[in-house]
């Protein structure tokens, strides 16, 4: 049966591959948190948040590093919150309760995104203030998280994806592919969160933390991963597909087969000879003239 | 308040432990798929003094797809003068039975169908009856929907030659991949979970499961340990276990492949899943005080994969309770809990489905050569959600956890358009 062989390269591709890309993250650490403040800074306004963007310094092991946040507050759900809250929560749910077929999935996702929001619903409609989050704690939060995926995730792409037999360039391109999307997406992701949050009170947080947060971060680990998996390389496991073909789409029931005809099966000339292409280029020119036949 | 937010926490702990187990568990499979030696006992044997085989297909309604199926089983190079090809019919109300008739018409002394009535129903009580009409040492099952490949009978009945192995379970491979989502996900799913776990535990000489689909069983071995399991939803599982329990090997050949037919629709694999989980529950319950305190002192890596294995219909369950953790923790006012969020996220992903995580689907598919249905990886979530609300509502379920035979019974509906006629072969 096909494998691969244990050499010592793959003590390179297991260490030294994300030990690069880690300690690249680390040096370029500063500058990234850097950017991350001036876009808070540039959309700020635009989504009306308002405050200020704040920096603390946290410690992450022998580093620290300013985190940047909006200070804007979110404020504890009042009643039409609630109210809106339970309409989405109910709608959605009753929403899901009539998807059926292709869309079960979806509905499943409805369900569990309800069970949540309710979780939420149920908390903001017993609890009273002060809630044990605010919108900066939580967004430095969700940065400090990210700082630290950053950091780590290459070696996660080196025990998932280099352990197999890509190209040298290929292991380092998708470890800093998902190095860079990320360095993108974080700030995105906390800015969306923030903004929901301050507009849609603490009744959203949950959700978010729970649905949309990590889960959303481990997608694009996932997706960008299935992606690199399906590149050729050049080792044993770059074949031909060892598995029998898919079965060709079912014929739809109640549509008469149909029968060849002399048209249907003419040989195709070969596109390569001169005389076939001059053919087609006469049939081509014919038709743009609106000479012929197109039926 | 207090007291409910420490059970939270050391819930929680106890949840992701577990969840790393399982996670470990797959990593380690994959690294042997990819690096290990691989063990495929007799497979290359083409000229042998072969026994006697039977070949046992239930059918109950199968009339879409049972005629692919004793096509194939007629190709197939096993010597004819030593093959008997049992069809059996379990109260059929469509044209299974007239079928079933036509071939032993055609093909009497090369299939014998088995028709009944009445009795217990279901697949082992079938199995069971069916069996008590012929002598042969070896027997292999197939479902009605397989399609084996000319080679497959001797390759099947090969490892038997040593006579320490109990059941031989070939690879299934979905036939119809390309018809829907589903099946789409299904393919990665059925991948993942033959090429690498199931090689694995057969490299490792853990315990590779006997599928009940397409393997075959010792007629001595399955009397040392009691016959078919009749009450049971998965008799297949319940045979492994007895099977390892009582020191006999089971093999998995993994080139062996046989093609099935996987749900086209959501709601046909919740009923597959449903019931699957069911089985699997009733044989944890059974057989988890014995796996432990075992006779025959098995590898304690054995108890480990054995025990695993078992409990991996109710994995969902321990997720649906860290789901729990997390939210009470959450509302309790710890400082947000990203690591564990992580940890519990990840580990969803990995120990759901058809229990494969996402690097071993991906190893698995390199493996087929088919890379680029990889693309496909993060769709797999939507399997993993709807299998997790499956278990979790058959996991609930009575018939999970109470003795006695199950009161239902869902069938896994077929989507192949039916053929008129045999095509005549000779």
């Amino acid at each position: 049966m096909i494998g691969l062989e244990l050499t010592w390269g793959l003590a390179v591709d297991l260490f030294a591959i994300p030990l690069i890309l880690s300690v690249s993250v680390w040096i370029l650490l500063d500058p990234i948190v850097d950017a991350w403040a001036m876009f808070f800074a540039a959309v700020q306004h635009p989504l009306g948040m308002p405050g200020t963007v704040n920096r603390s310094v946290y410690e992450l092991g022998p580093f620290a590093v300013a985190i940047p946040y909006f200070s804007s507050a979110a404020h504890w759900p009042e009643a039409i919150d609630l109210q809106s809250g339970w309409l989405v929560t109910v709608s959605t749910f009753a929403i899901s309760l009539f998807m059926r077929g292709r869309l079960l999935p979806l509905a499943y996702f409805l369900r569990f995104l309800s069970f949540i929001q309710l979780t939420a619903q149920l908390w903001f409609t017993f609890a009273s203030p002060p809630f044990s989050y605010g919108l900066p704690t939580y967004m430095a939060g969700l940065l400090v998280f990210g700082v630290v995926v950053l950091a780590l995730i290459p070696f996660l792409a080196a025990f998932t994806f280099n352990i197999f037999d890509f190209r040298l360039w290929q292991k380092f391109l998708l470890g800093a592919l998902i190095v860079g999307h990320l360095v993108v997406l974080l700030p995105l992701q906390a800015v969306v969160h923030a903004w929901i949050i301050h507009r849609a009170s603490l009744l959203s947080m949950p959700l978010l933390f729970l649905l949309f947060g990590v889960l959303l971060i481990l997608f694009v680990y996932v997706a960008l991963y299935g992606w690199g998996m399906s590149w050729r390389s050049d080792g044993p496991l770059d074949a031909i597909d060892r598995r029998p073909p898919v079965t060709p789409p079912r014929y739809p029931e109640g549509r008469a087969r149909p029968t060849p005809t002399p048209s249907s099966t003419r040989a195709i000339p070969d596109p390569g000879l001169r005389m076939s292409r001059a053919f087609a280029f006469q049939g081509l020119l014919f038709r743009r003239l609106g000479f012929g036949d197109r039926s | 308040m207090e007291t409910i937010v420490r059970i939270a926490d050391v819930g929680l702990w106890v949840v992701l432990a577990v969840l790393v187990v399982y996670t470990v568990r797959h990593y380690f499979f994959t690294l042997n798929r990819l690096f290990g030696r691989h063990r495929q006992p007799f497979i290359d044997v083409v000229e042998a003094n072969w026994p006697s085989l039977v070949v046992f297909v239930p059918a109950h309604n199968e009339a879409r797809v049972i005629r692919d199926s004793l096509d194939a089983l007629l190709t197939c190079d096993y010597p004819a003068d030593r093959l008997v090809i049992v069809p059996i019919d379990d109260r059929s109300q469509d044209e299974t039975r007239e079928i079933l008739r036509e071939y032993a018409a055609l093909y009497p002394d090369r299939i014998r169908p088995h028709l009944r009535d009445g009795g217990i129903p279901g697949k082992a009580a079938a199995l069971a009856e069916a069996m008590a009409d012929h002598e042969e040492e070896v027997f292999l099952v197939f479902d009605a929907d397989y399609i084996p490949g000319e080679r497959l009978l001797k390759q099947l009945v090969a490892p038997f030659f040593d006579a320490e192995v109990g059941a031989v379970m070939g690879r299934v491979v979905p036939l119809n991949v390309g018809t829907s989502l589903l099946t789409r996900l299904l393919d990665l799913e059925r991948s993942g979970g033959y090429q690498v776990d199931q090689q694995a535990r057969m490299n490792l000489r853990l315990v590779p499961q006997y599928g009940g689909t397409v393997g075959g069983v010792r007629r001595t071995a399955l009397e040392h340990v009691g016959g078919w399991n009749i009450d049971s939803l998965a008799e297949d599982t319940d045979l492994t276990v007895r099977l390892v329990l009582a020191g006999w090997d089971v093999v998995y050949q993994n080139r062996s492949e046989c093609y099935e037919e996987v749900p086209e629709t959501w709601e046909s694999r919740i009923r597959q899943i449903k019931r699957w989980a069911k089985g699997h529950n009733q044989a944890l319950r059974s057989y988890l005080f014995s796996m432990f305190f075992n006779r025959r002192r098995l590898p304690w890596i054995q108890v480990l994969d054995g025990v695993l294995l078992l409990g991996v219909f109710a994995v969902p369950m321990v997720l649906a309770f860290g789901w729990m953790c997390t939210i009470v923790l959450f509302y309790a006012g710890y400082p947000p809990q990203w690591s564990k969020v992580t940890i519990l996220l990840v580990s969803s992903f990995n120990t759901v489905g058809n229990f494969a995580s996402f690097f071993q689907i991906a190893a698995a598919s390199r493996l087929d050569g088919t890379r680029e249905r990889i693309r496909m990886l993060p769709f797999m979530f939507l399997g993993f959600l709807v299998s997790t609300f499956a278990v979790g509502r058959a996991t609930l379920s009575r018939a999970s956890w109470l003795r006695g035979r199950p009161l239902d019974w869902e069938k896994t509906e077929r989507h192949r358009e039916g053929r008129a006629s045999s095509p005549g072969l000779s």
